[in-house]
């Protein structure tokens, strides 16, 4: 049984995720004489089964760091494994705690306001301002809805309500929201050990509906990991199965449901809105070995550049132990990536300024620092 | 089974030897031994051989709580996995992950149990004894008289437990047993973030067991059969309702026959093992209600294995050489799981000097290991010595020793599907150790300091820039540490203590935060004390264990340690010719304890036991 429990450990405990639809490029404001011009929420998944994940707050004008923030301020903890933090409008922020099957809202703060348990196994999120939009491995919503495959569940962000729901594909991860419309990013994640194989398509949802407009088959396997998302695009990673099948980049056009692929793997991947800038490795357990990329996409021109911001950023990237995130944030352009060291050791922050410069020393938040959130104009208000 | 051959082919001129009920032991403790048998031994609020386990100092138990709850442990902070545990001389295996689930074993067929540092030092050994860091020896029990005996048992949390016992005089033991429990019981956190109050679900285990055991002649054999079906219950974790709970369930087959073979003198000795076992797990997390991966899974491993060895003594001399054949297999329906099978050869000599009290024994120890599988593998060929010294001066004696040992990486490390890496290396650990023993008619003391090294740790871990998981060796561990024991016997009244004092640290990496931490759920002291009262009609016995707190983060200051426990249990026995009836209390100041961090201990427990005999 071990084995199996490590499995389950290596799957949930390696969730990692980049928040999603508050990335709407912002003008970047010189004027700010705050160290960072914002503030930041480090999500820190812990360890699996260890009811250990942590919120870690870094107050841009100070850069006074708080690893216990969601506790302190609560007076209770998070839960086990977030997978997923985003900004839902000026007051609400939205926590996916995988395995307590909680949706957490918190405002900005850090001050609870609700938590709801209604999508168990609940993973990634995305917005369209009124409603918040989740995905599910679970095959029940609750007593009398269940489904053959995972779904979406559309929750409405006046009364924290389900309001509808739509079956997709199995396993599906990240989900993005792009002009009236759903992209449900499906994996098959669970194939090792179910009798279904990796998915390989996104599905297209109607947000007003649910209904599904289009099912897009990449040709890739277990599209697992971050969608970044810059414009009308979005990044896609695909794991391959580490075996036969190689990793690859889907990047996709929302509008016209074109897709092209990289042979190279974008694990963690992020945008400033023209740019993706990706970390991956492609890993075959035949061979033993994996071939480590950092690259800069432009999903336009589809020209790659092997290296992200600068060259300083990049060679910092491949020094880290374990990279567990890269995150650019959608209102200074300021690049966050964590490193998770061990695994089992509190995690390091680092940031770099929109021209590749150090903006200050790598900063010890807590275990797992899987996902970062940056708060618009928060320092000010605070 | 060449080997099988070969011993049953030179038993024929041993038979002239002058036969020995019991290997000539070199010399009393002289390497570190603790052990508990008799009156003691059955005195303790025991479930199973874990729960005795747990007495001995330099012992850390790993227990996941309840009656169906894994239980290994771990000595000197080494890894269960470098301990091995030895049923009769035969090693119990598990060629899947390396560890023995001692709850499966039950104390009433067992005479001893016994825990040495380092290994046995007899002249009498088989290669796979030398091969463990630290190793348990289970005695079973040879029977004094011819009867008939059966227990009920009934106790909290709906646990029912009859076992039938038929014993035939010094030839035979047969032992079947049947245990199920709801193991739902009651938890509580509080803490400063929490009050967390609940019951632990799926947390049931019924099982059947049944043993026999044979002494005829040179030869003693072994049956065992094991089946069980428990509920897998997880971490307590943060939740809004008691709405989703774990619902993966477990069943297990375990089956083994082992026989051995013995023949000794004072010059010479041989002796042969064979065993074959056979072990299944099915796990299924198949359920509607599975809100999580679903999993239906069957694994089954065969061990087969045959050992042979003898000594020569000359004068102060004795050669000890040994060698044994293991063929392990492994199949299982995990998706890109390829079947595997293992071929593990050992040899090893020994060469004892023996005089005027001082004793110098040497041992080099060669292990092959070769799996054969769907893709190549690099066999494992490694060479591994100890040396032990040991000198009595009257009824003290001084020892030293040092042992280098590995463990080869599982079958589950090096080829489960999604996780195993092909190109691991051996688990290394070194242990240093000197101590000093007293005994006399009354009292027996032991007082070891010991230095333990273990390199190369095999782990689970991310690779860079990936959601992939692979196993990797990767870590570096070193113990100080004090163990000392002092038992006691006088008239009615026994008293056994043991404390622990260690020091166990990370070394990995001085670039890392974790550095010279604490190793997780390593306490750096613990006590035990069991104190048994005998008389012809009663036996009441209190046992206590004291624990400290026990970090359980690998960088130790993030995360507050777990909280020191102290636990004491008392059972007051009356026994009569026909009758035995006892009442036990565990944890009997319901102190809310946890050995794995949010796997939380069951709390104040009773049980009432009936036995009649005829």
């Amino acid at each position: 049984m071990i084995k199996f429990r490590s499995i389950h450990l290596a799957v949930a405990a390696s969730l990692v995720l980049f928040s999603c639809s508050s990335e709407d490029p912002v003008q970047f404001d010189d004027s700010s004489s705050s160290l960072i011009q914002e503030d930041l929420i480090v999500c820190n998944e812990g360890n699996w089964q260890s009811d250990n994940g942590q919120l870690s707050y870094l107050k841009g004008s100070t850069l006074e760091l708080t690893n216990e923030w969601f506790r302190e301020v609560n007076g209770y903890k998070l839960g086990d494994t977030p997978n997923d933090i985003i900004q839902l409008n000026d007051t609400l922020i939205a926590i996916s705690v995988n395995w307590s099957n909680i949706i957490q809202f918190i405002h900005p703060d850090g001050t609870a306001v609700t938590a709801i348990e209604k999508i168990p196994n609940n993973r990634r999120m995305c917005t369209d301002g009124k409603n918040l939009y989740v995905t599910s491995y679970a095959h029940v919503l609750n007593d009398t809805i269940k489904f053959t495959k995972g779904y979406a569940a559309k929750v409405d962000l006046s009364t924290f309500k389900v309001i509808d729901y739509a079956e997709v594909g199995w396993e599906p991860e990240a989900i993005r929201y792009y002009n009236g419309k759903l992209y449900v990013v499906n994996t098959g994640g669970y194939s090792f050990s179910e009798n279904h194989d990796y998915e390989t398509t996104v599905q297209v949802l109607s947000s007003k509906t649910m209904k599904t407009l289009k099912v897009i088959d990449t040709g890739k396997i277990n599209l697992y990991g971050e969608v970044s998302q810059a414009g009308k695009f979005l990044c896609i990673n695909s794991c391959g199965d580490y075996y036969n099948v190689q990793p690859a980049t889907v990047i996709l056009d929302c509008e016209s449901y074109d897709f092209y692929t990289y042979d190279f793997p974008s694990t963690y991947n992020t945008t400033d809105g023209q740019y993706f800038y990706t970390v991956g490795s492609a890993f075959s357990y035949l061979t033993g070995q994996y071939v480590y990329s950092i690259n800069t996409i432009d999903p336009i021109t589809r020209e790659v550049t092997p290296q992200i911001y600068s060259q300083e950023v990049t060679e910092k990237l491949k020094e880290l132990q374990s990279p567990y995130e890269i995150y650019c944030s959608p209102y200074t352009k300021n690049l966050y990536f964590t490193d998770a060291k061990s695994y089992a050791t509190a995690g390091y922050l680092y940031a770099y300024d929109k021209l590749g410069r150090k903006l200050f020393e790598p900063k010890k938040v807590y275990i797992n620092p899987a996902h970062l959130l940056a708060l618009r104009n928060n320092s000010e208000k605070r | 089974m060449l080997l099988t051959t070969l011993l049953l082919s030179l038993a024929a001129p041993v038979d002239t030897v002058h036969h020995l009920d019991e290997v000539t032991v070199l010399s009393h403790h002289v390497l570190p031994e603790q052990t508990l048998k008799g009156v003691e031994l059955q005195s303790l609020l025991t479930v199973s051989v874990a729960d005795a386990l747990k007495y001995f100092a330099g012992v850390q138990l790993k227990d996941y709580g309840g009656l169906g709850g894994q239980k290994t442990v771990n000595v000197r902070s080494l890894g269960s996995q470098h301990v091995g545990v030895y049923l009769d001389g035969v090693r119990i295996t598990n060629a899947q992950n390396g560890t023995v689930d001692l709850g499966k074993y039950s104390l009433s067929m067992m005479e001893s149990v016994s825990l040495f540092n380092a290994n046995k030092s007899e002249r009498l050994m088989m290669p796979s004894e030398y091969a463990s860091a630290s190793t348990i020896y289970l005695q079973t029990r040879k029977p004094e008289k011819t009867e008939l005996s059966i227990k009920q048992q009934i106790g909290s949390f709906n646990m029912y437990k009859t076992e039938l016992n038929a014993a035939y005089k010094e030839k035979a033991l047969l032992s079947v047993e049947f245990a199920k429990s709801k193991g739902n019981y009651q938890f509580r956190y509080k803490t400063e973030f929490e009050d967390t109050v609940g019951t632990r679900r799926n947390a049931d285990i019924q099982f059947l067991r049944a043993e026999a055991v044979t002494y005829l002649g040179a030869f003693t054999s072994h049956a065992y059969f094991y089946t069980s079906e428990r509920g897998l219950p997880g971490g307590i974790v943060r939740r809004l309702s008691s709405k989703y709970t774990d619902v993966g369930r477990e069943w297990d087959t375990n089956v083994f026959l082992q026989t051995s073979w013995k023949r000794t003198n004072e010059n010479y000795g041989l002796s042969a093992k064979v065993k074959y076992a056979y072990d299944k797990l099915h796990y299924n997390s198949d359920y509607p209600e599975n809100i999580a991966a679903h999993s239906n899974n069957t694994y089954i491993q065969q061990d087969i294995y045959s050992a042979f060895g003898g000594y020569f003594t000359l004068g102060d001399f004795t050669l000890s050489p040994s060698l044994d054949l293991r063929l392990s297999d492994l199949s299982c329906d995990v998706k890109r799981f390829s079947y595997v099978y293992r071929v593990d050869m050992k040899q090893a000599l020994s060469a004892i000097y023996s005089n005027n009290n001082f004793t110098l024994n040497a041992s080099i120890l060669n292990t092959y290991v070769r799996d054969h599988t769907n893709l190549p593998a690099n066999p494992l060929n490694k060479l591994t010595y100890s040396i032990i010294a040991s000198k009595s001066m009257n009824k003290l004696s001084i020892r030293l020793f040092y042992k280098q040992v590995f463990r080869a990486p599982t079958l589950n490390d090096l080829y489960y599907t999604l996780v195993g890496n092909r190109s691991l290396k051996p688990e290394f650990t070194k242990q240093f150790d000197t101590g000093i023993s007293f005994r006399n008619n009354y009292l027996d003391i032991q007082a070891d300091c010991y230095y333990n090294l273990v390199t190369d740790r095999i782990v689970c871990l991310p690779l860079k820039g990936s959601f992939q998981w692979t196993m990797l060796n990767y870590g570096k561990t070193r113990s100080y540490g004090l163990n000392v024991s002092v038992t006691g016997r006088y008239k009615h009244s026994s008293l056994f203590t043991t404390l622990t004092l260690q020091d166990d640290r990370n070394i990995t990496s001085r670039k890392e935060s974790g550095y010279k931490d604490f190793i997780p759920y390593s306490p750096k002291v613990s006590a035990t004390a069991v104190y048994t009262f005998s008389t012809k009609n009663f036996d009441c016995s209190v046992s206590h264990m004291f624990v400290s707190e026990r970090y359980w983060t690998a960088e130790n200051m993030i995360e507050p340690p777990l909280t020191a426990y102290n636990c004491t249990d008392a059972k007051i026995t009356y026994k009569s010719r026909f009758l035995m009836a006892t009442i036990e209390c565990q944890d009997i100041f319901d102190v809310r304890y946890e050995i794995i961090q949010r796997w939380p201990m069951p709390g104040r427990r009773y049980a009432l036991t009936v036995k009649f005999t005829l």
